[in-house]
């Protein structure tokens, strides 16, 4: 049996305070969640873009025409398996509001691991809302391929073809975020873009109606969970940006002392 | 003979694909299809040199030495179950186990990336001889604060009685300049991304389209008689 060398699993040049800091988070998050078990809520601010979703879906059933969803291309086992999740988060609270309001729901994408939890989300969506007639698999749920400008040519004809009322792309989004936005801007669908992409959510902000900035999505996904221990992981991401704010207040103090606290973070 | 049918077909292929700027029309929907259809058969065929390389031909030569690898292939026979009616929650163990790789990989280098390489970053001189520096510095520190601030969900002050209070307003305003900040950012990266694409667009020109304009012609004319013909078609009903 061949074993892993040591620092093939443990980085020796990772610092002891990164590893403090991800312990500290894990435990942060979970204390919430088991807080949240116990009966306490945390109030979410709210988030336009997600409250803006069910607008969008009841729009596109007014003008007859379908809601188009997607999470991008990709792959859940890499490390932007986080925004891949949140995009199937926020696709649950489509996919029930189609049910809702009797919309077609159209979800295209590039994630080959992800083909039996859309095709299930979807289905979930129109049953749980007593909709099961609307449930199609073959039109609801089109995996494309995985190749970028291959998905994206693919994605933007969907928008385009199935004249689509409301344009949601949420996840993880490279070059092609402008082509998909762009699509929905040329049949006027109501457009709702996220991603926690920094070089790509420009592109949302200047074109769709509604854009998660950055963070906002893996907060969407919580809310749109719905389930409350998942909310309450919001509040122990909350921890990590009020201690970034804690080090930066402290760091500015202690460099005109002399002390630099930016050696000391790198131990 | 090939070469000729090469030269064209790339012509043909770019400048249909950006007809679709203009009108959706048959020959794009060509170009697409081939696009797609090469991407899904160069997918499979990548997929299952990786399979036969990491796994397959391994666990061929030793057996005894590489058992391990009988886990991940077992891993990715579950996503099969998607097919069966009865047992198709088999497969969100595979979906799971994927998942939980990928945030796994995530939240390895978060602490490291994610905060002390920011908080580094943002651990400026506010006081220097240089005025240009010391704005700077001050501009830097302010909008990366007010954007974290824009980023906290759960932890915002209470309108008492429907008359917002002074930490309120302060909360407020400190919202407003991260999101200004933002979006000064976003412009910037905006203006950088579209340098690039140009960029892309000019050396797409330079490789498939200038050096041959025959074959470009012959592709514009054919798309045009597309789209007319689309437009016709969406005319008649």
């Amino acid at each position: 049996m061949n074993y892993l060398p040591v620092e093939q699993v443990i980085n020796p040049a990772a610092g002891a305070v990164s590893l403090a800091i991800l312990i500290f988070l894990s435990l942060s998050g979970y204390y919430y969640m088991k807080l949240a078990e116990r009966g306490r809520t945390f109030p979410v601010r709210k988030i336009r873009a997600f409250e803006a979703i069910e607008e969008a879906v009841a729009r596109s059933v007014e003008m007859g025409r379908p809601v188009h969803y997607t999470i991008g291309y990709g792959s859940l086992r890499t490390a932007h398996a986080p925004q891949y999740t949140a995009g199937l988060g926020v696709l649950t609270h489509v996919a029930k509001l189609a049910g809702k309001y009797g919309a077609r729901l159209i979800v295209t994408h590039g994630v080959p691991e992800a083909i039996a939890s859309i095709d299930e989300i979807v289905r979930d969506g129109y049953f749980s809302e007593g909709r099961p007639e609307l449930y199609n698999p073959v039109d609801n749920a089109r995996y494309l391929t995985d190749i970028q400008f291959a998905y994206a040519s693919s994605a933007q004809a969907v928008i385009i073809r199935e004249n689509a009322g409301a344009n949601i792309v949420i996840g993880p989004f490279w070059a092609e975020s402008l082509i998909l936005a762009e699509a929905g801007t040329m049949v006027g669908a109501f457009q709702i873009g996220g991603t926690a992409r920094d070089v790509q959510i420009p592109f949302f902000v200047l074109v769709c109606d509604y854009a998660f900035i950055g963070e906002e999505i893996f907060a969407a996904g919580a809310m749109a969970s719905g389930d409350i221990p998942t909310l309450a992981s919001i509040r122990g991401q909350d921890v990590g940006k009020l201690l970034s704010i804690v080090l930066i207040v402290l760091g500015l103090i202690l460099l005109p002392f002399g002390v630099k606290l930016a050696t000391y973070l790198m131990w | 003979m090939i070469e000729a049918i090469q030269i064209w077909l790339s012509a043909a292929l770019v400048i249909w694909i950006w007809s679709f700027v203009y009108k959706d029309n048959y020959l794009y929907r060509l170009a697409q299809h081939i696009f797609l259809g090469a991407a899904a058969g160069y997918s499979i065929g990548i997929s299952l040199d990786s399979l036969n390389k990491t796994a397959l031909v391994p666990l061929a030569k030793s057996p005894t030495t590489n058992m391990h690898l009988i886990i991940p292939i077992i891993i990715g026979l579950l996503f099969f179950f998607k097919y069966s009616r009865r047992y198709y929650w088999v497969a969100r163990y595979g979906v799971g186990i994927a998942l939980a790789v990928g945030t796994a990989l995530a939240f390895r280098t978060a602490p490291m990336a994610n905060i002390i390489r920011q908080v580094n970053a943002v651990l400026l001189p506010l006081w220097t001889p240089d005025p240009v520096k010391t704005l700077n510095n001050w501009i830097h520190v302010v909008i990366t604060l007010s954007a974290l601030v824009y980023f906290i969900f759960t932890v915002t002050p209470r309108v008492v009685e429907g008359r917002p209070t002074i930490t309120y307003r302060l909360y407020d305003a400190v919202l407003r300049i991260g999101i200004y900040g933002m979006m000064v950012a976003f412009g910037a990266t905006l203006a950088n991304t579209i340098m690039t694409r140009l960029a892309f667009f000019i050396s797409m020109n330079l490789q498939y389209l200038q050096p041959y304009p025959l074959e470009s012609l012959s592709a514009i004319i054919l798309v045009a008689i597309a789209i007319l013909f689309a437009m016709r078609r969406a005319r008649a009903g």
